[in-house]
């Protein structure tokens, strides 16, 4: 559509029309009312089309033609989204019901790809949509149908009707999947693959499900969100506004682009319709803004990466440059250093003792610049090695050496665990840890250089945590689905590779649980980094389960922390994005009920991996197992 | 007022016959550029769907689904916009007058019915709910509900006036009674499965109703023992669009489907021989796509075997002639004619061409 790219600057609403009898005359009735695009049926709902035998010879064209009296014949791929007739009815019983149903739905797809609409409507009504489902599968595969929007109710007529009417409440209670639309909604996602080109189109209730049900649909594809003008109440002027609630939610919408589609009669005959969009449009206007790390995330929301190797990679300058932005890290760095410091030489040795402080992975030198700081700031002094393997930063490290720093820097150019150290350090500084805590391969790293740390001598970081939840996440399902990693691994190695994800339209359906832990100096015989984790979720909500979301938290020094778990974030700290680790097959998961997976950390001489699997509520083969998908080299 | 077209939109959704013999006629455009609708009078039925014989005639700005006479002078449209019109005869009789738009329902309005004292509109949308309008102050004045899904009919009692009968996608027949707070009850046939599509009252007995469904069966059920239906058959192979009993010999069922047949039905009678108690002149009229409006009368019996033949048409709608019948002339209970299963049926085919009523004494078609 063509605001669509304009969405991050002002609210896209279109204008829904049940009937149209001059289409022309209705577009332009909603962009006089400021509206961006309108949503109109693609056939008089009331022309049920006859396919089968014997076939009424009818004469003339099924619908109205392309050749409307539209200012720009591009009007048709940019401002109609085009819907599908009521009567349709797939999944009838009646099989004479179901064949038409499948002949006209078809007719109006081609029809809707003939006039290249960018988006076509189709309703969703009960849980028995199976073929439905299959027939648009079909045409998205088939055809150059752009998207396909299935709108649902967030409520099911069955709630929704007035039980207050009969005197007969007995009615045999429809069971629940018949009741909740978004299992109608799951299933139909589900048989259609999660694809990217079927969104929904959410039609706001009156009255709003519970906190968890509206995040679970916030964690859908949620590409247009539908507002009936009977959900609005008159405000002190006399204008339209939506309640509270209804507000925070369009609020949390807007963050998945969701555009809006108001639906229903003006209630308002001397205003016009116009009155409505100004709301939603100030609704819009006055978000609040993005935090730092939302800000810095912009385009990477639902991205998959692959996380980082810095230990089989050297990286790049750019992504020096990334990292060394971050405003919180260092500062709880030189923050550690700075207790440490405190902690190691007392006030009245601080002129005539130095502290060695080994900046282990200096990268380009941000964590030797926190460590003299944190120097002068106490007063102390330190003589700080920056010890780096990639010889591209060091050359960084050099000129910063030569130009800023001065002879209480040593720069090395080495290879940590094999560096031959002229001394023994108070302060070993290192910034290895990954989205997962340990995924780049920390433990191994700092095992090996603390060979040369102090018997007394302290580890920054002294310790780290990963942690996982269970996510729903249907578009990164998808988009993992589709991705054409390395080949020669076959086809499961999508499946079986964690990514380094920035998660929004993603519903996190229990708190994480802590996974590995571990603690620095090592000071074990055998030092053993290899771990295995059995966790159990109990969840609130039927959702289906994509995967689990990984993240960590770290101490570096005493209560100095940094921690990417949603409950405990550094504040504007946008260095991580969390981790997903997908599942293979998406497992529908009932309310009440308990997820249990298994993770390992597995190691050799050479590699890292991790093996993931699930015991409950089903079985979920091992993922990754031997590191057949994914490995993090030594 | 807009210009009136030439012609009656293609699609005649709607027929309907006032006591005068009056025929009014809405038609839509379901196809082509603009779908809007218009509204005719036929004093003389047989000319209709000749405009040039037509006793007025207006246009409306969307489609139009349902029309009910309110008396001689008023008639009630529902329309696809969603509205409730009510039109009415100016002074001359030769021009149609807005009255009111009524608009509250949230979608198309799919039917529209007049009370028996002509005081109330009950009116069902694809909004799912069904509205009650005030005639007088042209308002609404209640919503109910009650389906959930899309309200394919709802239709007034032909003698308790708060008393209607609605049907649903839901698969739901609803009997609503405005006198009592708990004013909906479910008329839910459990040995029928299929969608009910239609709805009418027998003018014979007011507990009885006909509903015609979506896979071609008809039924006729007593709203004082709606589980058992009174007579259950499947005239039709495609969905039943409308049905009505006719007002002057109440035994008879007309019904009209997709599948392009008319059914007559007389199911309530005794014997064969009630045949012949048929009025000569009693005429049917049903009307479809592409501008058709036939009438169908039967003037001599004699049962025969009818070649089934397709035609190209669709008849979406039936209608009685209203003429002035006394409502002594009705004769039997028809809860007492179940007993007897010699029920008359007989299947008629919409005349293919339209033009010669003579050769066929049997059912007359004519344009």
């Amino acid at each position: 559509m063509k605001r669509i790219k304009m969405a991050d600057h002002r609210v896209s609403c279109g204008r829904d029309f049940f009937c149209v009898p001059d289409l022309a005359g209705a577009l332009r009735n909603a962009t006089n009312g400021g509206f961006d695009f309108i949503s109109v049926p693609i056939c008089h709902p009331r022309y049920r089309r006859e396919f089968l035998d014997p076939v009424p010879n009818r004469t003339g064209a099924f619908t109205r033609s392309d050749w409307t009296n539209f200012e720009f014949v591009s009007d048709w791929n940019s401002l109609i989204v085009g819907k599908t007739s009521p009567w349709l009815n797939l999944d009838s019983p009646n099989e004479t019901v179901r064949k038409n149903s499948e002949q006209a739905l078809h007719q109006e797809l081609c029809y809707s790809v003939h006039l290249s609409l960018p988006a076509v409507l189709v309703p969703l009504k009960s849980y028995n949509c199976a073929n439905l489902a299959h027939h648009i599968n079909t045409s998205i595969t088939d055809t150059h149908v752009q998207q396909v929007w299935v709108h649902v109710s967030m409520k099911s007529p069955e709630d929704e009707y007035d039980k207050h009417l009969f005197e007969d409440e007995d009615e045999v209670t429809a069971n629940k999947l018949e009741k909740d639309p978004w299992e109608w909604w799951n299933l139909f996602r589900t048989i259609c693959a999660n694809s990217r080109k079927v969104g929904l189109a959410l039609e706001i209730s009156a009255e709003l499900p519970s906190e968890e049900e509206l995040e679970r649909w916030c964690g859908e594809p949620v590409k247009a969100a539908m507002l009936s003008t009977s959900l609005f109440l008159t405000n002190k002027s006399g204008y339209p506004v939506l309640p509270k609630a209804h507000q925070a939610l369009l609020k949390k919408l807007f963050r998945l682009n969701t555009q809006l589609i108001l639906t229903g009669v003006n209630k308002y005959k001397d205003k016009g319709l116009g009155f409505y969009y100004q709301y939603l449009a100030h609704l819009y206007q006055t978000q609040p803004d993005l935090d730092n790390v939302s800000q810095f995330a912009k385009g990477y929301e639902d991205y998959l990466q692959c996380p980082l190797q810095p230990l089989m990679d050297n990286l790049e300058s750019q992504t020096y440059e990334i990292f060394e932005r971050d405003p919180i890290k260092y500062r709880q760095y030189q923050k550690a250093v700075y207790e440490a410091l405190l902690d190691r030489v007392p006030e009245d040795k601080k002129d005539s003792v130095v502290t060695v402080i080994m900046v282990v992975g200096a990268g380009r030198g941000p964590l030797v610049r926190a460590s003299l700081t944190a120097g002068e700031e106490t007063g102390r002094k330190v003589r700080v090695y920056a010890v780096e393997k990639n010889p591209n930063a060091v050359v960084t490290l050099e000129t910063l050496k030569e130009e800023e720093w001065n002879g209480d820097v040593a720069v090395v150019s080495s290879d940590m665990r094999e560096w031959d150290a002229p001394e023994q350090a108070d302060i070993l500084v290192s910034e290895l840890l990954g989205s997962f805590g340990d995924n780049e391969l920390s433990p191994e790293c700092l095992d090996g250089a603390q060979r040369f740390l102090k018997d007394d001598g302290i580890s920054i970081p002294c310790e780290y945590t990963s942690f996982l939840a269970p996510v729903s996440a249907p578009k990164l399902h998808y988009e993992v689905s589709q991705s054409n990693a390395d080949t020669s691994k076959g086809p499961l190695a999508p499946f079986e590779t964690p990514y380094v994800v920035r998660l929004h339209n993603v519903t996190v359906l229990a708190a994480p649980q802590p996974c590995f832990i571990f603690t620095h100096p090592n000071r074990a015989d055998r030092i053993d980094n290899s771990r295995v984790k059995s966790l159990e979720f109990e969840v609130k909500t039927c959702f289906t389960l994509h995967g689990f979301s990984g993240y960590f938290e770290t101490i570096l020094y005493k209560d100095v922390t940094l921690s990417i778990r949603p409950e405990t974030h550094s504040e504007g700290m946008f260095s991580w994005f969390p981790f997903f680790f997908p599942i293979k097959e998406p497992q529908y998961v009932t309310a009440g009920s308990t997820v249990a997976c298994h993770f390992w950390r597995k190691c050799t001489t050479k590699k890292v991996w991790y093996e993931w699997c699930m015991s409950r509520p089903a079985p979920v083969p091992l993922h990754n197992p031997g590191g057949r998908s994914y490995v993090i080299g030594l | 007022m807009e210009v009136l077209p030439a012609e009656l939109h293609p699609h005649v959704d709607a027929i309907d016959i006032e006591e005068d013999g009056t025929l009014a006629v809405a038609s839509s455009a379901l196809t082509g550029r603009t779908w809007n609708g218009s509204l005719w009078l036929f004093k003389d039925r047989a000319k209709a769907p000749d405009v040039h014989y037509c006793s007025a005639g207006c246009t409306t700005e969307s489609g139009t689904t349902d029309i009910k006479w309110i008396d001689s002078r008023r008639l009630v449209l529902g329309s696809d916009s969603g509205t409730v019109d009510i039109w009415c005869l100016s002074g001359s009789f030769q021009s149609l007058e807005n009255m009111a738009t009524l608009t509250d329902h949230d979608n198309t309005v799919s039917s529209v019915s007049v009370d028996c004292i002509k005081s109330k509109i009950v009116s069902g949308s694809w909004d799912r709910s069904i509205k009650l309008w005030d005639i007088e102050h042209e308002k609404c004045i209640k919503s109910y509900k009650g389906h959930r899904d899309m309200v394919w009919s709802a239709v007034y009692s032909r003698t308790e006036q708060d008393l209607f009968v609605s049907v649903s996608q839901d698969g739901k027949v609803i009997l609503w009674d405005a006198r009592t707070p708990k004013l909906a009850s479910k008329l839910t046939d459990s040995s029928h499965d299929s969608i009910p599509r239609c709805v009418d009252w027998s003018p014979l007995d007011n507990h009885l109703l006909a509903i015609g469904y979506e896979d071609g069966t008809v039924c006729l059920c007593n709203i004082q023992d709606p589980k058992q239906p009174v007579l259950s058959y499947c005239p039709h192979e495609r969905a039943v669009n409308k049905l009505a009993f006719s007002p002057r010999s109440p035994e008879w069922l007309a019904t009209v489907s997709d599948d392009m047949w008319v059914h007559k039905a007389m199911s309530t009678q005794r014997s064969c021989e009630a045949w012949h108690g048929v009025p000569v002149d009693d005429t049917l009229y049903t009307s479809g796509w592409g501008q058709q409006i036939f009438s169908h009368a039967f003037e001599c019996v004699s049962l025969r075997t009818l070649t089934w033949k397709p035609v190209n048409r669709k008849p979406r709608q039936s209608a009685w002639i209203m003429d002035a019948v006394n409502q002594a002339h009705f004769n039997g209970d028809v809860n007492g004619a179940s007993q007897d299963d010699d029920n008359v049926e007989e299947t008629m085919e919409v005349d293919r061409t339209g033009t010669d009523t003579k050769d066929r004494p049997f059912y007359r078609g004519n344009r």
